[in-house]
């Protein structure tokens, strides 16, 4: 096998919802990612982006066509096997966090491991170092409702890495927050993505995907990449 | 190679579901306290019906099982006699497991008064209708007699047919003697009795305490008494089945089927009777309680699910399979009742203490019973998390991620 096998290989992969009059959300799209890469995926509203993304975090699957990972056929996977592989090569960031109001940021950040079967004994320790390099470790013992909304996104980036994935997978991470700190978090994808993350970022925003260095666009669920 | 599954330790399990309880403590605490109450209700009554029932049944027990009566049937068609022997006492106490046994007769006075002498106050009536018995000296140890002042009639009292007499505590009572040291003396009818004792307390026989009781041979001569009415036998512990056999053949060799040997119930049986009836309404009771417990946590469990429907979209996105989702949310309904059941159990075992220390009981509880409340407030939590974890293990998780804002 050779070293240069795509991170995400999308074969002509279809979604449709309902059997009746089904709704095309996305139409025989066919996407490579290498390992590394970071790339932006622009669309209008309802044009079947969180739709990608959900079937690349195995949270979804195709209708139709075939999805790589890594190499491996997720199609035939079991839901206990796509989970376990999920939590150990994808991580999520979402637009609204998603973190427990009630757990610290540094619990919250070690939720991650969870479902992994992480150590339990270096597990706080990961979670502070995972914090450092979001930059956030100050604020470990905080709960979340008294963060910022950059420093929220920033301990959802931190809980998304600690497991050291191979994929992050972001959806509208900048989208609630102000163009500076949005700026600031793009900043730290920056890092990651030097660091050798492959990133995957949805956005209707053409100034926050011009950061990445790949684009595509999607269109009423039809994928092009721009070059 | 790996194993590509998911999957979760029991120590996460276990934090997690914890730190799912007490990140709302207020709501956690109000939603095990049906379990803790119906628990509590559950421990506490069977402890105290087991500690009232222990009390019941152990007076009577120790009494029970040591005591026999025998009583002359009437006599046959054919005129044979079925009477006690005037020598009952010795021909039983003769007996191995025989600890005490004696005769005692009421005596049939007809209209006749007891009354005080010399008479102490005139203007007081003096003389009372009070039943007279005649008793053997063996008797007195028979019925477990406690002499509160003077002696007990002996062999020679009774040989010699002397006139005196013991009063019960309530005959003394109503006579107004309650001393001894001036040689009181009442009248039955016409014939003068000298008091030399009186009874505080018996465990059998209670009538003893409101009668004037006389010596047999005093009763014999005087009173034409022509055979011991009936014989009180106190055995040894266990030996009253075997001496109700061997009694009739030694009191009567020649006619024993003429003999009725009474001995009351096997105690054992009364224990069960008493209980069964206490514990059922108890238990009924305890069990409405656990009920609405469970309803409670059912729901507030359910409630948790449906605001948690993002945390359960971010647990899937983590990695969590639906098994992973269910399990943590029947662990938090199994640790509320859990927890309702170690509260509930201690509450109910306080309880069962506290009500024993006022009425001076002895408090008895079955360990089984402190123990089984936490591992029952487990199995209720479960059973209420069931149907709240099927919901949650049932979302789908881009749905549940896409439903919380
Ligand atoms: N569970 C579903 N059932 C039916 N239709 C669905 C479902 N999920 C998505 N769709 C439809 O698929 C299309 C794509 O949806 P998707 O959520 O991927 O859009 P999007 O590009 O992420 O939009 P937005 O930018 O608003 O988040 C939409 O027309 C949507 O209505
Ligand atoms: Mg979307």
């Amino acid at each position: 096998m050779s070293g240069e096998v795509p991170l995400v290989q999308l074969d002509h992969v279809e979604r449709t919802f309902g059997d009746v009059a089904p709704v095309y959300a996305l139409r025989g799209a066919s996407l490579d990612i290498g390992v590394g890469d970071w790339i932006a995926i622009v669309g209008p509203s309802g044009s079947g982006k969180s739709t990608l993304l959900n079937i690349l975090g195995l949270l979804d699957r195709p209708t139709f066509g075939c999805y790589r990972l890594a190499g491996t056929d997720t199609g035939p996977l079991t839901d206990q096997q796509r989970a376990g592989l999920r939590s150990r090569k994808v991580g999520f960031v979402f637009q609204s966090f998603h973190l427990m109001a009630h757990r610290s940021v540094a619990e919250n950040v070690m939720l991650a491991d969870v479902y992994r079967r992480g150590s339990r004994v270096d597990r706080h320790e990961r979670a502070i170092e995972a914090l450092e390099r979001v930059r956030l470790d100050h604020r470990a013992g905080y709960l979340p409702p008294r963060l910022s909304g950059g420093e929220r996104q920033r301990a959802a980036i931190a809980r998304a890495i600690l497991s050291r994935p191979q994929l992050l997978l972001c959806d509208e991470p900048t989208g609630n927050l102000d163009s500076t700190t949005g700026a600031a978090i793009l900043d730290l994808f920056g890092e990651m993505h030097r660091d050798g993350l492959t990133i995957v970022m949805i956005t209707h925003d053409p100034d926050v995907a011009e950061r990445a260095h790949r684009q595509a666009t999607i269109i009423d669920g039809t994928l092009a990449e721009v070059s | 190679m790996t194993d590509p599954r998911s999957s979760v330790s029991f120590a996460d399990i276990v934090s997690e579901s914890l730190a799912g309880l007490f990140s709302r403590p207020g709501r956690t605490g109000l939603t095990v306290l049906g379990t803790v109450i119906g628990l509590a209700a559950l421990v506490a009554t069977i402890g105290l019906s087991q500690t009232a029932g222990n009390r019941i049944v152990g007076r009577f027990d120790e009494l029970a099982a040591t005591e026999i009566t025998i009583t002359a049937k009437p006599p046959g068609l054919d005129g044979t006699s079925n009477d006690l022997p005037w020598d009952a006492s010795d021909r039983l106490t003769r007996l191995n497991g025989v600890v005490a046994a004696g005769t005692i007769s009421t005596i049939d006075v007809g209209d006749v008064l007891v009354s005080t002498s010399p008479v102490r106050d005139p203007a007081q009536r003096t003389d009372f209708k009070l039943s007279i018995q005649a008793a053997s000296p063996g008797l007195f140890d028979a019925v477990r007699a406690v002499v509160r002042s003077g002696t007990i009639p002996d062999r020679l009292h009774s040989e010699r047919g002397e006139q005196v007499a013991v009063l019960g505590a309530a005959a003394a009572e109503r006579l107004g003697i309650n001393r001894l040291d001036q040689l009181p003396a009442i009248r039955i009818g016409d014939d003068l009795f000298l008091v030399v004792g009186v009874l505080e307390d018996v465990s059998r026989q209670f009538d003893m305490l409101s009668a004037v009781i006389i010596p047999e041979g005093t009763a014999q001569r005087m009173y034409r008494l022509a055979a011991p009415e009936t014989v009180v036998v106190e055995t040894r512990i266990g030996a009253t089945n075997l001496i109700s056999q061997q009694a009739p053949l030694a009191l009567r060799p020649d006619n024993p089927t003429g003999l009725r040997v009474a001995f009351p119930a096997e105690p054992q049986r009364v224990r069960e009777a008493v209980q069964s009836d206490l514990n059922l309404l108890f238990i009924i009771l305890g069990s409405v309680a656990l009920l609405v417990g469970a309803i409670g946590i059912a729901n507030v469990t359910l409630v948790s699910v449906m605001e948690r429907t993002g945390e359960i979209g971010l647990r899937r996105a983590l990695g969590a399979t639906r098994r992973h989702i269910a399990i943590q949310f029947l662990a938090e309904s199994s640790t509320m009742g859990f927890i309702g059941g170690v509260m509930g159990g201690s509450a109910g075992i306080l309880i069962v203490v506290a009500v024993s220390a006022v009425q001076s009981w002895t408090p008895v509880l079955d360990v089984a019973v402190a123990l089984a409340a936490p591992a029952i407030g487990a199995v209720i939590g479960f059973t209420a998390g069931i149907y709240p974890s099927m919901r949650a293990a049932t979302m789908e998780p881009v749905e549940a991620l896409r439903s919380a804002v």
